[in-house]
């Protein structure tokens, strides 16, 4: 396996058109699993098929293994790609389709044989050998492009959204399965998905992008608690986080008619902002008490608990605004019911109002 | 969200009318082409003084040596040998050329691709009588005229158009992952060809068909490309056929030759019909 570095990658598909990538720096260990997350149209694909060799970047940098590969054709970077359709070829088995990689090296049959069963065995495919993947389920045919993908040992494991074809339950469970199969290959991987969850589940770190511009890398774990953007805070999360938009002066936040003490760790912060509180920082206070005070416009039910939508100001009003609380089932006020919302001040973010950047600077 | 269109009464039964005349129109045309083949294999079991008498009366004796006169007449043995040498080496020609050109125009992305693709497409509505006497000429500067190697490559020639324009379809139909996918493996420009092939084949058998059909029926370079006897193709022998039956007036003769002549034609339609036409609507739905 071997490292990956992008230095300053940008890509225009037309010469005077809007970047795709603009500056793209990222540094990816030896057997590292990066996740590559973002909205549709972000550049991450774009992203994964200019260090694939499939797409050639405008300008920038591609260092696989310590060597600039930026050049070099896809087929002689030696890496793998596993696809979203999978791209499995129809008319050869599966051994066939395992295999083809070798086959184009030269590599004897005998040898070949006993590396994809080797490859087979490892991914339960054993039994399928000899069918071809029109006669596989959906998450065989996932097994078998991984199977292709890991049988010639690359330098490292490219995946664009392998598990946006699975239904819900396969997914998680190949979700769990490419996670323990990177781990025991210890293999360099870059993985594409639009899905948060598959990114805060699988990666190392992930890598948010926005417009083609990379808003933050960082272990999961600190994208969630420390988002370096508003775009960030707002990407990542389910639900996503409530922004509001206030005023910050002498240590006091005002959002609407709301007048909140900040904690000291604001004491440098004034001036126009975007107030960030994630749905499990927002809570139901006693009559008369808490910052806001709304409706209850959605309870939704979930099981271990509860989604309620608090609607802020007059019904119908364009000032009026939502802010979603995540709560146990015990303390659930009914639908159409008057309550005073409450802010952990503790937890909350503030943003620039016009960069987005967090406030202040993590 | 859906918009439910509701038609007005007279736009519905304009709509019921124009679908009932369609649908009389095809069978009409169904019924008079099965008729007129009918007829034809019913006379061709017939005696010459019984065969105008009465038009669908059923054979009142078995005639069935009116094909052995007409292999006969025809001299079948060898024309049909130069039909099968000629429509199979000017089809399987036309497909070595036409699916590498159609994959190129599609898949390499070249700049004039499309330009030229568009060129081939004219090239369907090209009449062969436009070129038969360059094409004359320039076969015989290569002393290539009355030979089937000759009349292969024009068949070939004029083939290539057609197919070349059904086959872009087919490649044009393929998800552009597989190609990459190869790529990936390591495939260089002709293992992602020979990748992609296979995956046309309902493409390449549909086209070998409607090319060889089209072929099997061509007259016009056959008669003027070839002029020994030993050269002809069936075509041109049912010409010769016709042509000496009117001293002969052995009508069951000509009418056995035709069917002997449409015999291969029908085997292949009935047993390649669906082929032919996912052949000819590939890419018109999705």
């Amino acid at each position: 396996m071997a490292s990956i570095s992008l230095h300053a990658v940008t890509k225009r598909f037309l010469d005077d058109g809007p970047a795709v990538l603009s500056g793209v720096d990222l540094e990816i260990a030896d057997g590292e699993f990066i996740v590559l997350v973002g909205p549709s149209g972000c550049g991450k694909t774009t992203l994964l098929r200019i260090v694939a060799g499939l797409e050639t970047a405008t300008s920038g940098e591609l260092l696989i293994g310590g060597s600039d590969m930026s050049h070099l054709p896809a087929g002689d970077r030696n890496i793998a790609m596993v696809f979203q359709n999978y791209a499995l070829f129809p008319h050869l088995t599966v051994a066939e389709n395992i295999g083809f990689g070798l086959k184009i090296r030269g590599m004897p049959k005998a040898e070949r044989r006993s590396m994809v069963e080797e490859v087979a065995s490892l991914l339960g495919l054993a039994p399928y050998l000899e069918r071809r993947p029109g006669e596989l389920s959906g998450g065989q045919r996932q097994r078998v492009a991984m199977g292709r993908a890991i049988v010639r040992r690359p330098a490292a494991f490219l995946m664009d959204e392998p598990l946006s074809n699975l239904d819900a339950k396969l997914r998680v469970e190949m979700r769990a399965e490419i996670s323990r199969m990177q781990r025991r290959l210890n293999a360099t991987t870059i993985y594409v998905t639009h899905d948060q969850t598959e990114a805060m589940t699988m990666g190392d770190r992930v890598v948010v992008l926005n417009r083609g511009v990379v808003q933050q890398i960082a272990p999961p774990a600190e994208l969630y608690q420390s988002p370096a953007n508003a775009f960030v805070a707002q990407f990542i999360g389910a639900p996503t986080m409530n922004m509001l938009a206030g005023s910050v002066s002498g240590g006091r936040l005002a959002v609407g008619a709301a007048d909140i003490p900040l904690p000291d760790r604001f004491e440098a912060c004034s001036g126009p902002v975007l107030v960030g509180a994630r749905p499990e920082h927002i809570g139901v206070a006693d009559p008369g008490e808490g910052h806001f005070k709304g409706r209850v416009a959605l309870v939704e039910h979930l099981g271990k608990e509860v989604q309620v939508h608090f609607e802020i100001g007059p019904v119908g009003d364009e000032d009026s605004y939502v802010l979603v609380a995540t709560l146990d089932p015990g303390e659930v006020p009914s639908e159409g019911s008057k309550a005073s919302i409450v802010l952990d001040v503790d937890h909350i973010y503030l943003f620039d109002r016009d960069s987005g950047s967090r406030l202040p600077a993590p | 969200m859906q918009t439910i269109v509701r038609l007005s009464l007279s736009q519905r039964i304009g709509r019921l009318f124009g679908r009932l005349t369609g649908r009389l129109f095809v069978w009409v045309w169904v019924f008079f082409s099965l008729a007129m083949l009918a007829w034809l294999i019913l006379a061709a079991f017939k005696r010459n003084n019984t065969v105008f008498r009465n038009l669908w009366a059923l054979p009142d004796s078995n005639e069935a040596h009116n094909f052995q006169d007409a292999w006969d007449l025809l001299n079948l043995t060898r024309t049909t040998l130069n039909s099968i040498l000629t429509v199979g080496g000017g089809t399987a020609l036309t497909m070595a050329v036409a699916a590498p050109a159609a994959y190129a125009l599609t898949r390499m992305g070249f700049r004039g691709a499309s330009p030229l693709t568009s060129l081939f497409a004219l090239g369907i509505g090209v009449p062969v009588h436009a070129i038969i006497i360059p094409l004359f000429v320039g076969l015989s500067e290569v002393n290539l005229t009355n030979n089937l190697w000759g009349l292969t490559l024009a068949y070939m020639g004029v083939s290539i158009p057609f197919a070349v324009f059904l086959m872009t379809g087919f490649f044009r139909s393929l998800p552009s992952e597989l190609e990459e996918a190869a790529v990936m493996e390591g495939a260089g420009p002709l293992r992602v060809f020979s990748v992609m092939l296979p995956l046309v084949r309902p493409g390449m058998v549909a086209s070998s068909l409607i090319v060889a059909v089209g072929l099997w029926n061509e007259f016009l370079l056959a008669l003027v490309l070839t002029y020994d006897e030993s050269k002809r193709t069936i075509g041109v022998g049912l010409l010769n056929t016709f042509g000496a039956m009117r001293y002969t007036s052995n009508w069951v003769g000509l009418f056995a030759s035709v069917v002997i002549m449409l015999t291969p034609l029908i085997i292949l339609y009935t047993w390649m019909s669906r082929r032919i036409i996912e052949g000819l609507t590939v890419g018109a739905t999705k």
